[in-house]
């Protein structure tokens, strides 16, 4: 039985249609101020102005289809910081998959001095919140701005700064996950060819690693639109154009616009949704199962 | 046996005099620099121990020294003090190779470090930095340090092949452990010295010094400060209620009672203010707030025939707060007890049925006793979630309209320590509003662990013996 089905035992069938379609209608309402938002993202991008719900051209008649909102895709500027945005997604995907399955293999898999103790403190960090460690997160970076060479690539305004930031927060929910992955698998094929003389890291590459993928790609999915998505962070840690994502970006666009010219900003607001929209379509199990199962709770 | 132990105690060796030559190639400028006062002014644009020298443009030559100059000091005193321990000791651990290690490469850093933001401050006072040999000294020696520790290490693992497992384990351990330790410890350390001191960028330069408790006096008597208290209290209270618990209940109790589908379905449009990039969410209620003839809600007003038809966001701020925070909080409790209630057996709710149970009566003496553990958790998860996240206050209102209107306790300190606040970012009076957060956070995050059995997850591994 998949469904629980409260049959409501009822005088009349018209009655217990009108029960049984309240809850219908309570969720559809609920949901409209989320579809009213994506509603005007959608029909602002592809018009010339819009009053309230409505698309109008310049004369306020409803209509004015236009695709000149999308002239912002000639500036160079958007490239870039579309370009940081990736790069800190992609260093996000790659640093906490690669460095919280290393660590979640060795927590799962390995007797070792100190294990207890650093998963312990993984559940702490897991549950901590380091938003305010910022203001002194800024201070480390600025150390590290000053040694030479890494200080240009991960110092302080620098997009690899951020990305690294990101991925040592992010770190504890990753190893968490992963950790979870690992002690699910069986020990029996690992442990036949450890017996048969392989090393530690061949058998985390050769045979652990095939076995977590699906787990791996659910934190990949997660922390693409995490890093993707990030504002706070590159907010803080960087000082202009050349190194800001997309979202400050957006966000100092939709400053300097005025109400009408919004327009360009829902333009630029869609093409940052794109991935977040696709990712949503396709990976909907996946994305339920990380909100919900290992995720923090967000705001 | 003993050729063992001197090989293991040779690293101490190199070390023992490194760490000397490294702390007197430092430091000696310094001391001929307080003997002879004269010397001092050919080292103008010098990087010395414990600072740098730089002429100002009054001819006076000042001395601008940074903590962290320092730190060759602590990398010395360790090296002598884990020498004496392992003297002691009459063999070598683990630590001994370890701590040395360490020290040796976060020497290296600091001194390298501390040059180049020497040298940027002195690229905006005109002057050019050179490197002294004193430092190329240091630099080198803090290398030799990292060499011993290495040596150490080996030797100890030599001796011990058990300690191999162990280091072997921590070999995947160690960029976590790394990365860790350089973003939440050293930081929660930095805020908590930092929460002491003066350090705002109008001193940021100039000496800056420990003043005590002063920022938390001052924080204390702060003309806003009950405001900004009755600002978090109200912030995460009324989402916690209206919508991280209360919608998420409801929300969760609703799609798990109709057909699959259309709960996933639910469930998903719910999820999408959480995925949707913050900067892009804040656009969309913008739009909503607006006034005529732009503003959604006004315009389905002038259909209802309300007249009243102003800027929302001025007119209900925390209304917007909370409806903007509260839609994206509402689906992590909703999840979480969806699953719960699924998995809750069916034969309980048909029993019910049976007996002549109404729904209601069904959802209060059957559903909400057994999710009463996730919704003590979904509770006290999301109350420390709502204390210290601001992403989305700080672009909705950023605080106001005016003076503190919807500014909350995290947002105060993140815009007094990281903003250009009333004209200087006050990094010092910042952290002591963070600190306090910071703590709250430590005690509740291993309180939830104790409560909700976390180190019953700590179970033993699948273990190496083969």
């Amino acid at each position: 039985m998949t469904t629980t089905t409260f049959e409501v035992e009822a005088k009349s069938g018209l009655w217990r249609k009108i029960v049984s379609a309240l809850p219908y209608v309570a969720l559809s309402i609920s949901i409209i101020p989320i579809l009213v938002g994506y509603y005007w993202v959608i029909i602002a991008t592809f018009s010339y102005r819009t009053e309230g719900l409505f698309p109008v051209d310049a004369n306020g008649n409803i209509g004015g289809f236009t695709l000149q909102n999308w002239q912002f895709l000639l500036d160079p500027q958007i490239w870039r910081v579309t370009l940081n945005s990736f790069l800190i997604a992609i260093g996000m995907v790659i640093g906490v998959g690669f460095l919280s399955t290393l660590t979640g293999y060795a927590l799962s898999r390995m007797n070792f001095r100190g294990r207890k103790g650093f998963l312990g403190l993984t559940l702490v960090l897991h549950a901590f919140r380091p938003e305010l460690l910022l203001i002194a997160i800024f201070q480390v970076l600025l150390f590290i701005a000053g040694i030479p060479l890494l200080g240009k690539v991960f110092g302080f305004n620098t997009v690899g700064g951020v990305a690294l930031v990101m991925v040592a927060l992010e770190l504890p929910l990753g190893i968490w996950l992963m950790k979870g992955f690992f002690d699910n698998l069986s020990w029996d094929m690992e442990r036949a060819a450890l017996i048969d003389g392989a090393s530690r890291f061949r058998v985390w590459w050769e045979i652990i690693l095939p076995q977590v993928k699906p787990g791996l790609a659910a934190l990949a999915i997660f922390n693409f639109i995490a890093g993707w998505n990030a504002y706070l962070i590159p907010f803080t840690f960087t000082i202009g154009a050349k190194v800001s994502n997309l979202s400050v970006y957006l966000n100092q666009f939709s400053g300097d616009t005025s109400p009408t010219g919004w327009n360009q900003v829902a333009a630029v607001g869609l093409f940052q949704l794109l991935p977040i929209l696709i990712f949503f379509i396709f990976t909907q199990e996946t994305l339920l199962s990380i909100y919900g199962g290992g995720a923090k709770g967000g705001t | 046996m003993s050729s063992k132990r001197f090989r293991g105690l040779a690293g101490y060796v190199l070390a023992a005099p490194a760490a000397v030559l490294a702390v007197a190639a430092f430091y000696l400028p310094w001391v001929s620099f307080i003997v002879n006062d004269k010397l001092f002014s050919t080292l103008t644009g010098r990087h010395i121990a414990a600072g740098t020298v730089i002429q100002k443009g009054s001819g006076e030559i000042v001395f601008r020294g940074s903590v962290m100059n320092h730190f060759i000091l602590v990398v010395a005193a360790v090296t002598f003090l884990s020498l004496i321990v392992a003297w002691q000791r009459r063999r070598l651990v683990l630590w001994d190779g370890l701590a040395l290690a360490i020290l040796g490469a976060m020497g290296f850093f600091g001194i390298l470090s501390g040059f180049g933001v020497a040298s940027r401050k002195a690229g905006i006072a005109g002057v050019d930095m050179e490197m002294t040999y004193g430092m190329a000294l240091a630099l080198l020696a803090s290398l030799l340090i990292f060499v011993a520790g290495v040596w150490n290490t080996v030797a100890v693992t030599r001796e011990d092949p058990s300690v191999k497992g162990t280091l072997g384990a921590w070999g995947f351990m160690a960029p976590t452990a790394f990365l860790v330790m350089v973003f939440f410890f050293i930081p929660a350390f930095i805020l908590f010295i930092l929460s002491l001191t003066d350090l705002s960028s109008s001193n940021f330069s100039e000496p800056w010094h420990f003043i005590g408790l002063e920022n938390y006096r001052r924080m204390f008597s702060d003309r806003f400060f009950p405001k900004i208290l009755g600002n978090t209290i109200r912030y995460v209270s009324l989402t916690l209620i209206f919508f991280n618990v209360g919608m998420a209940l409801v929300l969760a109790l609703l799609t798990s009672h109709i057909r699959r589908r259309a709960g996933f379905f639910f469930r998903m449009i719910w999820l999408l203010p959480r995925i949707t990039p913050s900067v892009v969410y804040i656009v969309m209620w913008r739009r909503m707030v607006q006034q005529p003839p732009y503003g959604i809600i006004n315009q389905v007003l002038g259909w209802l025939g309300v007249e009243h038809q102003p800027y929302w966001l001025n007119e209900q701020p925390w209304l917007f707060v909370i409806l903007v925070n509260g839609f994206v909080g509402a689906s992590f409790g909703m999840l979480i007890f969806s699953s719960a209630i699924e998995s809750i057996p069916k034969d309980l709710f048909v029993a019910a049925r049976v007996d002549g149970a109404s729904t209601w009566q069904i959802v209060r003496d059957i559903t909400l006793p057994l999710i009463k553990w996730p919704l003590l958790f979904v509770t006290s998860y999301q109350t420390l979630s709502l204390l210290v996240s601001f992403e989305y206050i700080l672009l909705l209102t950023n605080g106001g309209p005016g003076l503190f209107t919807t500014e909350v306790w995290a947002l105060t300190s993140y815009k007094r320590a990281l903003f250009t606040y009333f004209g200087t970012n006050q990094w010092g009076y910042g952290a002591a509003w963070g600190l306090v957060l910071v703590v709250i956070a430590i005690v509740a995050s291993v309180v939830y662990l104790r409560v909700f059995r976390f180190d019953e997850l700590v179970q033993e591994p699948k273990i190496d013996v083969l």
